[in-house]
């Protein structure tokens, strides 16, 4: 029997088609939601048509495949997950960007259980990078970067304990927002570490990543995490610019020795914001160091029966990790957390003279599928545990962070920079990155696979 | 953590007390991924942490910065 659409779930329908086409190559969706959608325009009042004037109207998304959504299993990128029932009811954040307008048109693939940098993935295949096909996308929220990036949804939601929106928005060229730690609800969405889990967007313009944070917050008391803050209006705050704001540049370990198409980036994002003072923090190592013991222990914890169980159904990318990381010592973990609580304090003391702290967002660009290792500061180190070498050390202390997408010049492929704030001030790393796209400086560019697929 | 951290003892200990079954061509990776947390052990136990004081709790808040919150007063 053949489905006769309303004007609106055809001119959707369409879009889905084409975006089944094109994730053929790029492997950013692990399910695509027609049927769920089509019901949803069906059942829909004038009032919430496509063009109503709700904020998000009009919005395609996606999230990440450990957002639980309503009669999906979440699948967290793992085998093990397909035994888990479907999710009795969609994520809190689901139902929020649903209640602003936008569409959700699928699940995401991503790194298993997101203990991942890569989007690398041995159950489902790797997400590709739309911008080189053979690079790695960048993780855990490889496919959330990779389908914003490629065009497939113009928002997406995703995960980021040390760096999962982050690193893949910085190696796909996108924008991104990990926000406070506390700000987001996680209500309804597989844990990795609750200790340092958050939630986020990514998006193809800062305006569009502010309008979709400024619909996401609301206290939820799903998660205990989750702090009562006043709503900030972000998106009404963009053209106030630079306007009064003191930025710095992070030096020490934050600094771009070794990594050309870092140093490029900063440089060039530096130059923009005609930022001349370098701060050195304190403790960084430490509080990095803190953050992986942390991130170890918890997902190892959360893992333990199914490590003790079935060990072979686990990447054996994440489950060394995990075996690793359930045979270390409690007493490693409770210093870890006061090492944390003591990086915080350091770090929190620079917002007292600058609003804005800048910082690369990835080492390099994307590396080549299969790459294992690389050299930081000269000595050789797996690639896996350490593309998030410049993102992990902000969120163990959960300040903001929003990714702008710069350009490398010989490459040609995207490299982000970090705009960080003080905890609670994602409008003020909004701000810098609606100006950094304003003056042509941040910006998405469509990726080259468009040019092959049309010949 | 002060004494050089033996991975290889260390995992054949606690395989054991964790109940985990490890397969020998696993434990190369397992082992090495056992000696970077003893590296990042060794250096937040060189941290200057308050003695007699644990303060767990405060750990897990993101906390407030005085000039970029002025706004919210």
């Amino acid at each position: 029997m053949t489905m006769t659409h309303t004007p609106e779930q055809g001119c959707w329908q369409q879009h889905l088609d084409a975006l089944r086409l094109f994730d053929k190559q790029i492997n950013s969706f692990s399910a695509i939601l027609d049927k769920r959608l089509m019901q949803q325009i069906a059942q829909a009042k004038p009032a919430q048509a496509a063009n109503s004037s709700a904020p998000l109207a009009g919005f395609s998304f996606g999230v990440k495949n450990l957002f639980d959504v309503k009669d999906q299993i979440t699948l967290a990128g793992s085998k093990i997950n397909r035994d888990l029932p479907q999710a009795a009811a969609d994520a809190v954040l689901i139902q929020r960007m649903e209640a602003a307008g936008a569409r959700l048109i699928g699940c995401l693939n991503m790194g298993e259980f997101a203990y991942d940098f890569t989007g690398e993935n041995s159950h489902y295949g790797n997400c590709n990078n739309p911008h080189d096909l053979s690079r790695m996308s960048g993780g855990s929220s490889s496919g959330s970067a990779a389908a914003v990036a490629a065009g497939l949804v113009r928002v997406a939601l995703g995960s980021d304990t040390n760096g999962s929106i982050r690193v893949p928005a910085s190696l796909c060229g996108v924008f991104g927002l990990k926000p406070t730690y506390g700000r987001l609800p996680r209500s309804g969405t597989f844990p990795f570490s609750d200790s340092l889990d958050h939630l986020g967007p990514l998006a193809r313009s800062a305006s569009d990543l502010a309008r979709v944070f400024d619909c996401l917050q609301g206290y939820h008391p799903g998660d205990p995490a989750c702090q009562n803050r006043p709503v900030l209006h972000s998106h009404e705050q963009l053209p106030q610019g630079l306007a009064n704001l003191k930025i710095a540049k992070l030096g020490g370990y934050f600094d771009t020795e070794g990594f050309p198409e870092a140093a490029a980036a900063m440089e060039k994002v530096c130059q923009a914001l005609q930022v001349a003072d370098t701060v050195l923090p304190k403790g960084v190592s430490e509080g990095r160091a803190a953050a992986y013991l942390i991130t170890n222990v918890e997902g190892s914890a959360l893992h333990l029966r199914r490590l003790q169980t079935r060990p072979q159904d686990f990447d054996p990318d994440t489950r060394d990790r995990f075996l690793a990381g359930a045979m270390l010592p409690a007493q490693w973990y409770a210093r870890a957390q006061q090492t944390r609580l003591w990086f915080k304090q350091h770090m929190l003391s620079l917002f007292t003279k600058h609003d804005i702290l800048l910082a690369p967002a990835s080492p390099f660009c994307a590396p080549k599928q299969g790459e294992k290792t690389f050299l930081l500061r000269g000595e050789p180190k797996l690639l896996r545990p350490n593309l998030g070498y410049f993102t992990q050390p902000i969120s163990a202390i959960g300040l903001p962070s929003v990714v702008v997408p710069t350009w490398d010049e010989p490459s040609k492929l995207p490299i982000g920079v970090q705009i960080i704030a003080a905890p609670w001030r994602e409008d003020l790393c909004l701000r810098v990155a609606a100006a950094l796209e304003q003056q042509g400086f941040a910006f998405i560019k469509p990726p080259h696979f468009f040019e092959s697929e049309s010949r | 953590m002060t004494k050089k951290f033996d991975a290889e003892s260390h995992f054949t200990a606690m395989q054991n007390t964790m109940d985990l079954t490890i397969d020998a061509a696993w434990k190369p990776m397992v082992l090495q991924h056992l000696s970077i947390a003893a590296e990042m052990a060794q250096l937040i136990n060189n941290t200057p942490l308050p003695e007699n004081e644990l303060a767990l709790a405060n750990t897990f808040f993101a906390g407030e910065a005085k000039r970029a919150n002025r706004d919210d007063t």
